[in-house]
């Protein structure tokens, strides 16, 4: 349990440009140490991304209770929000004053960049996972299903829960 | 605004927002600057883009600012735990209701889809992010060096993000000397 305790405070010192930088962050931490499997990860992120409310808290409290239950939602909960709140609390003033300051105007840039890129790796792991099958073949059924979603995305691209559900539900179908 | 009703009012922000973070920035200008005016438009912006350029999740971080503005630190503690909890408590239950449910197979079956699901809104949110940075070239092969090393060779996301703040800093000093035009 300390184990995710340190791995949350690391992650929410981490976590700059949104809670969605979160996703591959817990990735790489959590899963790559065999805690939680990748199917286990990825309907996660399906039901973060389809309720309400922060998605980092979402799945944050996902993993934890995975863990350990209710006790373990709380600690990685907190633990993810602790950092980023006391770091804001104590230097807002100081943020204030700089914020237009050419380095931090800079780094802000870059770091737009970095999460860019970090939220395409999470995407490419997806990929792996959803179109390559078992004996390291493609997987066409995959095809239809994004063909679909991305014409019902289109209309419904500011409602994730009903992408979810209808990604779901084609799975069940089509597979 | 008593510290009961900022509670109430970050809770609900934290039970009716889909779609994260972003989604209640606007949100939450409309009811602080439009209908309670407790905040002017000015620093509501300032708190925006202080929420995006500090470490942490964006909602939560605005919590913090418009928290702090309205009632202190206490406000700020408030505010946090109002739009923390509703999700906390959903997901918790969801997590309670649903244990071992990929031993079902058809669960395995829709886990299938949901990952193409995942994909696509991913995606969106890449291409919104693209959208901004397009106008720098540089940051766009950037982004994409990014996600090629730490796809394929695994590259730690601290040093990643260690690295923007590293060549930010070049690029600001570079600027300041002035021996490359402003792109």
């Amino acid at each position: 349990m300390f184990e995710l305790l340190l791995i949350f405070l690391y992650v929410g010192l981490l976590t700059i440009g949104g809670g969605i930088v979160a996703i591959p962050i817990i990735q790489q931490e959590v899963v790559s140490r065999g805690l939680i499997t990748l199917s286990d990860f990825i309907l996660m992120i399906g039901i973060a991304e389809s309720t309400p409310g922060p998605i980092g808290i979402n799945i944050a409290t996902f993993v934890g209770y995975d863990q350990f239950g209710i006790v373990g939602a709380f600690i990685t909960t907190t633990a993810f929000i602790v950092p980023s709140f006391f770091i804001l609390l104590l230097s807002i003033n100081t943020i204030k004053k700089y914020r237009q300051h050419p380095y931090v105007i800079q780094w802000f840039q870059y770091l737009k960049a970095v999460v860019t890129g970090l939220i395409m790796y999470a995407t490419l792991t997806l990929v792996e996972i959803g179109f390559i099958a078992e004996q390291q073949t493609i997987e066409y059924k995959s095809f239809i299903i994004l063909g679909i979603l991305i014409m019902v995305s289109i209309k419904l691209y500011k409602k994730p829960w009903a992408i979810v559900l209808i990604g779901g539900i084609l799975g069940i179908l089509i597979y | 605004m008593t510290n009961k009703q900022l509670f109430l009012q970050f809770f609900k922000f934290g039970l009716f927002t889909f779609g994260g973070g972003y989604a209640m920035i606007p949100m939450m200008s409309r009811v602080f600057v439009y209908d309670k005016k407790m905040i002017d438009e000015h620093t509501m912006t300032d708190y925006i883009a202080i929420s995006q350029i500090a470490p942490g999740m964006i909602a939560i971080n605005m919590a913090n600012v418009i928290g702090r503005h309205l009632n202190g630190k206490r406000g700020s503690f408030i505010a946090v735990s109002g739009v923390a909890l509703p999700s906390f408590l959903i997901i918790s239950l969801i997590a309670a209701l649903i244990p071992n449910i990929l031993d079902i197979p058809i669960v395995v079956k829709a886990v299938q889809g949901i990952v193409i699901a995942v994909i696509v809104l991913l995606s969106i949110t890449v291409i919104n992010l693209l959208k901004y940075l397009k106008q720098y070239w540089y940051l766009v092969i950037y982004a994409l060096l990014v996600s090629l090393a730490v796809f394929f060779f695994q590259v730690p996301i601290v040093v990643v993000i260690l690295s923007a703040v590293f060549f930010g800093s070049i690029h600001a000093w570079l600027l300041s000397r002035k021996e490359v035009p402003h792109v």
